[in-house]
């Protein structure tokens, strides 16, 4: 199922993701305020709302 | 971060001292002479302090000893560094500062530590940051783990030159990866897949989708089984649909057979007299059943004990009166007395010697029987109006319990001959073939209507049964609904996941391999201009650096060359990072909105003497490209390397101080301008 989902990826959408996540891991490269849990729970945050918005 | 000012207070060797960088671009190298022993290394050190807390001095202590040795017990001195700055064209203050005071053994004690940092907002008043933000602004300034390449002196060059030729590269390597943006990528790959026992998105959606493919198994077989038990409730009923049908005939023949029956019966008297007695026995029997359930059970356990307790009393009441026991009782002589009699006069009242195994002993031991505290006479006569008690009860129970039962056995006389005169009645009704085939009939089918009745009532208990488990399937499944949307959407998320770790992943390799090659090309551009050209920088996928000497090169005296090796390595490495870090923002700039903004920004060099291993013609070479690399740089240098860098650097100068100790102390230095 997920290689077919891979195949329907909107390539601005994994753009927006990408371009959050990397914005988020700089952000907190340089802070370290923010646990790896706590990264990985902001992470879903993004892909989810980017992906809903892309609907 | 462009340093504007530095002010030290009661700071080692500085009791009030300020000093003013260059900050113009043009001329943006600063020069702090001094001879050996003045506090150069105290300055540079001091800037460590102030925005990390920390110092590499060997004597701890940093408060001014002058100063130490003045305070009376009881008083306070603070030693602070403060570092006035511009970021982000901004500027800011930051001040750590420790209070002590001399206790009364005339020890210093720490008593205050403080870390400050301010601007001044747009009413021109001081805003002092928090806690969490001023440990954002540092990092924000300038990383401590990146500090080491922009505040040095010699002993960190050593340090670093030493990690050099030793291979050892984890600083450098972190150092590139921080500056530029593949430590974030590297982090996001961490944190989108992990390896092991460790969390990461795609390890969540994956257990989400596996726990809502568990939902769809469960919910298929919630289901099945409501499938199941609505198949098994269809069934019942029309089974029960049929069953009624079949009552409904039954009941319709019976009333046909009650039909044909009266039909064939001419005595419309008898036919009345017939349901009458049917009445009047349905009625008799509801009495009787209303006179066992309540009357008579009730009543029958109110006398219970009475009438259990009666053969009792008649089997032990003859053999007490035998034996007469009641009337032995001795009144006023108790038992103690007559032990005292017996034991400790061994004489009776009358005078009769009491020895044992005499008459008169043997009698007066036989009237313990008799004598109180409680006599067996006393203990029979309780016994007797105690039994005259229950036995009074027990009449009365009995007689009313005989009339009660006289009465049911009166009801069931009454209802033997009704039903027996209905029978007769009913022989006597149609008494036709026809009446007869009737009567037959209609016993038959009554005969079945009670079987259909208990099979009716037994099918609607299972269907009440059935109903029950399907609604608490229902409830069940009702919880697992959503999931099966869920299921979607996470697979959804888990494929922009791992797609975008496959992207992230691709980037990495070539990035990684490209800043390498690019900090390779720098370090030896810039290496050459310092170095002369006689060597060949190499770095490795381990970020490991391979210096590669040549021959004629190799043989002049091994320290010093290792030393200005070092030296001219930590410059390139440090120009070459910057220069990478300045053109990938440049490229990202649009997608860099909240990053350090490197080509405005710049980054200070702070170099404790620098120039110290080199011969003249590389300290020509090195002080015309640090400025270029640089935004700023605070050189702090003993006279003789000064007067060669300030005679290199002339044009890029913007300011220059003296060192010198106050009244020739080793204790007391100031700073002046040249």
């Amino acid at each position: 199922m997920n290689e077919a989902l891979k195949q329907e990826i909107d390539k601005k959408t994994l753009d927006m993701i990408e371009f959050g996540i990397l914005r988020l891991e700089r952000k907190n490269e340089r802070t370290h305020e923010v646990s790896d849990g706590d990264m990985i729970k902001k992470i879903c945050n993004i892909i989810e709302k980017e992906v809903e918005r892309s609907k | 971060m462009i340093i504007r000012k530095i002010t030290l207070k009661n700071f080692r060797q500085y009791i009030d001292t300020s000093i003013e960088f260059a900050i113009d671009p043009e001329k943006n190298v600063t020069v702090v002479m001094g001879d050996n022993g003045t506090g150069k290394t105290t300055l540079a050190q001091a800037f460590q302090w102030a925005l990390y807390g920390k110092t590499r001095f060997q004597i701890r202590e940093i408060i001014n000893r002058i100063v130490r040795e003045k305070m009376t017990m009881g008083e306070s001195k603070t030693v602070s560094v403060t570092i006035e700055l511009f970021y982000n064209e901004k500027e800011y203050t930051v001040k750590r500062s420790v209070t002590y005071k001399k206790n009364a053994q005339m020890k210093l004690e720490e008593v205050d530590n403080k870390f400050t940092i301010s601007d001044i907002n747009e009413n021109g008043e001081f805003h002092y940051f928090n806690d969490g933000e001023k440990h954002y602004m540092i990092k924000q300034f300038l990383p401590k783990d990146l500090s080491g390449f922009f505040f040095f002196d010699g002993e960190r060059i050593e340090e670093m030159s030493k990690e050099i030729q030793s291979g050892k590269s984890e600083d450098f390597k972190e150092a590139v990866y921080s500056l530029v943006g593949l430590r974030a990528t590297q982090n996001a790959m961490g944190h989108l897949k992990s390896v092991g026992n460790k969390m990461s998105v795609t390890k969540y959606y994956k257990a989400e989708v596996e726990k809502n493919n568990k939902s769809a198994i469960a919910m298929a077989n919630y289901n099945r089984k409501i499938e199941e038990l609505q198949e098994a409730i269809d069934k019942r009923k029309r089974v029960a649909e049929e069953t009624k049908e079949k009552i409904a005939k039954c009941k319709k023949e019976i009333e046909e057979c009650q039909e044909i029956i009266f039909s064939e019966t001419h005595a419309m008297e008898l036919k009345q007299q017939y349901e009458k007695l049917l009445r009047e026995i349905k009625n008799l029997k509801e009495k009787r059943s209303r006179m066992v359930g309540k009357v008579l059970l009730k009543e029958f356990n109110n006398g219970f004990f009475a009438f259990c307790a009666r053969p009792l009393i008649e089997e032990a009441s003859p053999k007490i009166k035998e034996e007469g026991a009641g009337e032995k009782s001795i009144p006023d002589l108790t038992q103690k007395m007559i032990y005292y009699l017996i034991k400790q006069r061994k004489v009776c009242l009358c005078g009769t010697p009491l020895h044992e195994n005499t008459p008169a002993h043997a009698e007066i031991m036989g009237l313990l029987d008799y004598a109180q505290p409680k006599t067996i006479g006393m203990q029979v006569n309780d016994y007797r109006m105690k039994e005259e008690s229950i036995l009074k009860t027990d009449n009365v129970y009995m007689k009313d319990m005989k009339q009660k039962m006289q009465d049911i056995s009166d009801i069931d006389e009454e209802i033997n001959a009704k039903e027996q005169e209905a029978n007769e009645k009913m022989e006597a009704l149609g008494n036709t073939d026809k009446g007869e085939r009737a009567k037959n009939k209609k016993k038959v089918l009554e005969e079945e209507k009670a079987k259909l009745h208990e099979k009716l009532g037994f099918l609607e208990a299972e269907m009440k049964s059935k109903e029950q488990e399907k609604e608490r399937q229902e409830t069940e499944k009702g919880k697992l609904v959503i999931t099966n949307e869920d299921t979607i959407k996470n697979a959804n998320y888990l494929a922009y996941a791992e797609k975008l770790y496959e992207r992230l992943s691709e980037n990495y390799s070539k990035n990684e391999n490209k800043y390498r090659v690019l900090l390779e090309h720098r370090m030896n551009e810039i290496f050459k201009t310092i170095y002369d050209g006689n060597i060949r920088i190499s770095i490795d996928p381990r970020y490991r650096i391979n210096v590669n000497v040549q021959e004629e090169f190799a043989a002049e005296d091994e320290v010093e060359k290792n030393t200005a090796q070092g030296y001219a390595l930590i410059f390139a490495f440090i120009s070459a990072i910057i220069d990478l870090a300045k053109d990938k923002i440049n490229r990202n700039a649009l997608e860099e909105g909240d990053m350090i903004d490197v080509e405005k920004e710049g980054y200070p060099m702070v170099m404790d003497a620098p120039l110290s291993a080199f011969d003249k013609t590389r300290i020509k070479s090195i002080c015309t490209e640090i400025p270029r690399i640089a935004d700023q740089v605070i050189i702090f240098i003993k006279d003789t390397d000064g007067d060669v860098a300030e005679e290199y650097m002339s044009n890029k100068i913007g300011k220059r101080y003296m060192v010198r100790k106050v009244n020739d102390s080793s204790l007391h230095s100031e700073v002046i301008g040249r």
